[in-house]
């Protein structure tokens, strides 16, 4: 397990797919910072919620579900997790370890434009209160929730690619997902009695964490859709790749 | 081969093994061994079933009936554990096309958790990939791409050696090396190695039993003396009387190792590197020879006859 994880984080770090990810994922905070004038006067403590809003209304699926197409559906195309298994390795350490790692990495593409423009906001706006115990746990607290909500998004595209194993029917299928979580979002908005049944699925807690009103049993709420999402997509996943044949 | 090892030791053994795809055999109760130091050359067809087998023996495709025991071992957790003593390339070799020959090799020996950097080195020098090692996969030819597959199977010296196809787009140079890297892992590191291909005349220069494989059924098995002993060389004999020739060659010659053919054609058995006796004697008893030659039995007749298709 331990060397599975090794080799993942190693063809992580050498994938061009994930730094053009990033890349691109970055190039929003110059384009929010240039067009949004209330961005430009705010505090470090409020732009960190702010661009986390904005970044749930982006297509980030999509970004992520490149990263599954490339990370995850390649090894299929290619052959190449024929070698890991027929070297021995249980199905579910692979799935695990694969998991494992592309949430690192959804971690890492997520986390740097909320860091860079707190960065920058603190330094030019102050951060907007004292920083004490206190306010660092709501940013970690606040930070981890949503890392964990844009995880479980994850963990069904790594259902979607280890059951597909399709880079085009991945793909289709994770686009799909968020022109139907948009329409499903419109439609909210305009009726409450939807909405409440919106509000429970995953794709709502992004914008939901992100609110200025934040109470904590919506944040309970979120934690507890996100671990149930984790548990069913990998139950799930785990099970269809252990039962899978290999041709 | 069979003095140097333990033949009690099986790598291998399967019974009754079954597969079925949407209620299509392709596997029908196979049951074969492969013993420790043997190389176990499997022909068939394409679309034999050799493929699938080989892909239920590395654990890529399941049964759906039948065992399979792996050095020794039957569950199936210790059968995935064992896994680990082998080595495969399954169809053609699985590589990172845009990532270098050694790149390859190096994650390939993360994954094995081979420690130390050297072990890449020494396989791809053996394997004569060293000076290719900076490339791109995707820039090598294919018979480049199955010499690095070849390698990274290696890596980590399994004691059972699996290739499919291995030998498929390699030149003729290539081809000779690889037997002569099989023959010497065989030997010197005493690998174990089941190899398929779907032309016997390739095999026949590196296994020394074989498995011959038709529609998902293993008809027969046999050694490389057997082989030999039916693929025999033979005198090819055409006169214008061969019940004549016949008995003047159980007379004269006394042998009955011999088949009479339509067309008044002899094959003799015996006599085989001295055909210019076996016409003299024919000639002077008055029987004309038309045509006279040394032969050897097809391998590729002998297979065909084997699975029905002559």
């Amino acid at each position: 397990m331990l060397n599975l994880i090794k080799v993942e984080f190693y063809k992580l770090k050498n994938s061009k797919s994930f730094y053009f990810i990033i890349f691109v994922n970055l190039l929003q905070v110059p384009l929010i910072y240039i067009f949004s004038d209330t961005l430009k006067i705010m505090n470090g403590r409020k732009s960190l919620v702010f661009i986390f809003n904005i970044q749930s209304s982006l297509a980030l699926i999509i970004l992520i579900g490149i990263l599954a197409s490339d990370y995850i559906v390649t090894e299929f195309t290619s052959g190449c997790i024929k070698n890991t298994i027929s070297y021995g390795h249980k199905r579910i350490s692979i799935f695990t370890a694969k998991s494992i790692v592309y949430y690192v990495g959804i971690v890492i593409i997520y986390s740097i434009p909320p860091l860079l423009m707190t960065g920058i906001n603190t330094v030019i706006n102050g951060y907007g209160e004292a920083i004490t115990v206190d306010s660092l746990l709501f940013v970690v607290g606040f930070f981890l929730l949503v890392l964990l909500i844009y995880v479980a998004i994850g963990s069904i595209c790594v259902l979607i690619a280890f059951t597909s194993k399709s880079l085009s029917v991945t793909m289709g299928l994770i686009v799909s997902l968020d022109f139907i979580n948009r329409i499903c979002m419109i439609i909210a908005i305009r009726k409450s009695g939807f909405m409440s049944i919106y509000s429970k699925t995953i794709f709502a807690q992004p914008s939901i964490v992100a609110s200025k009103s934040l109470t904590s049993s919506e944040a309970l709420q979120a934690v507890i859709i996100s671990i149930i999402t984790i548990f069913i997509a990998t139950t799930i996943g785990g099970y269809i790749f252990k039962k899978t044949d290999i041709r | 081969m069979e003095e140097i090892y333990d033949m009690d030791n099986f790598v291998l053994k399967i019974n009754k093994l079954t597969k079925k795809y949407k209620h299509v055999g392709v596997l029908n109760n196979i049951s074969m061994a492969v013993k420790k130091g043997q190389i176990y050359g499997l022909i068939g067809l394409n679309g034999a079933g050799k493929s699938t087998l080989i892909k239920i023996i590395t654990g890529l495709i399941q049964k759906n009936s039948g065992s399979m025991e792996l050095f020794e071992e039957h569950e199936y957790g210790k059968i995935e554990k064992s896994r680990r003593r082998i080595g495969a390339i399954i169809e053609s070799p699985a590589l990172y096309e845009n990532r270098t020959v050694y790149e390859n090799m190096h994650m390939d020996r993360i994954q094995k958790g081979i420690p130390g950097k050297q072990c890449i080195e020494k396989w791809l020098c053996i394997v004569g990939l060293m000076d290719v090692q900076d490339k791109k996969v995707k820039t090598l030819s294919l018979g480049s791409k199955q010499r690095l597959g070849i390698a990274m199977a290696l890596l980590g010296e399994p004691e059972f050696l699996i290739l499919d196809e291995p030998i498929n787009g390699l030149d003729p140079i290539g081809i000779i090396e690889i037997r002569e890297l099989l023959k010497k892992l065989n030997v010197e590191y005493g690998m174990t190695i089941l190899i398929s291909s779907h032309i016997l005349e390739e095999l026949y220069h590196v296994a020394n039993y074989y498995g011959i494989i038709h529609k998902g059924r293993l008809i027969e098995e046999i050694t490389i003396d057997n082989l030999n002993e039916r693929c025999k060389k033979f005198i090819h004999i055409k006169v214008d009387n061969a019940s004549k020739a016949a008995v003047v060659i159980e007379k004269k010659l006394k042998t009955s190792n011999f088949d009479i053919l339509p067309n008044n054609i002899i094959k003799l058995y015996d006599y085989t590197d001295d055909s210019g006796k076996v016409t003299e004697v024919i000639v002077k008893e008055g029987i004309i020879v038309e045509q006279i030659m040394p032969m050897r039995e097809n391998l590729e007749t002998y297979f065909a006859k084997v699975i029905g298709g002559v």
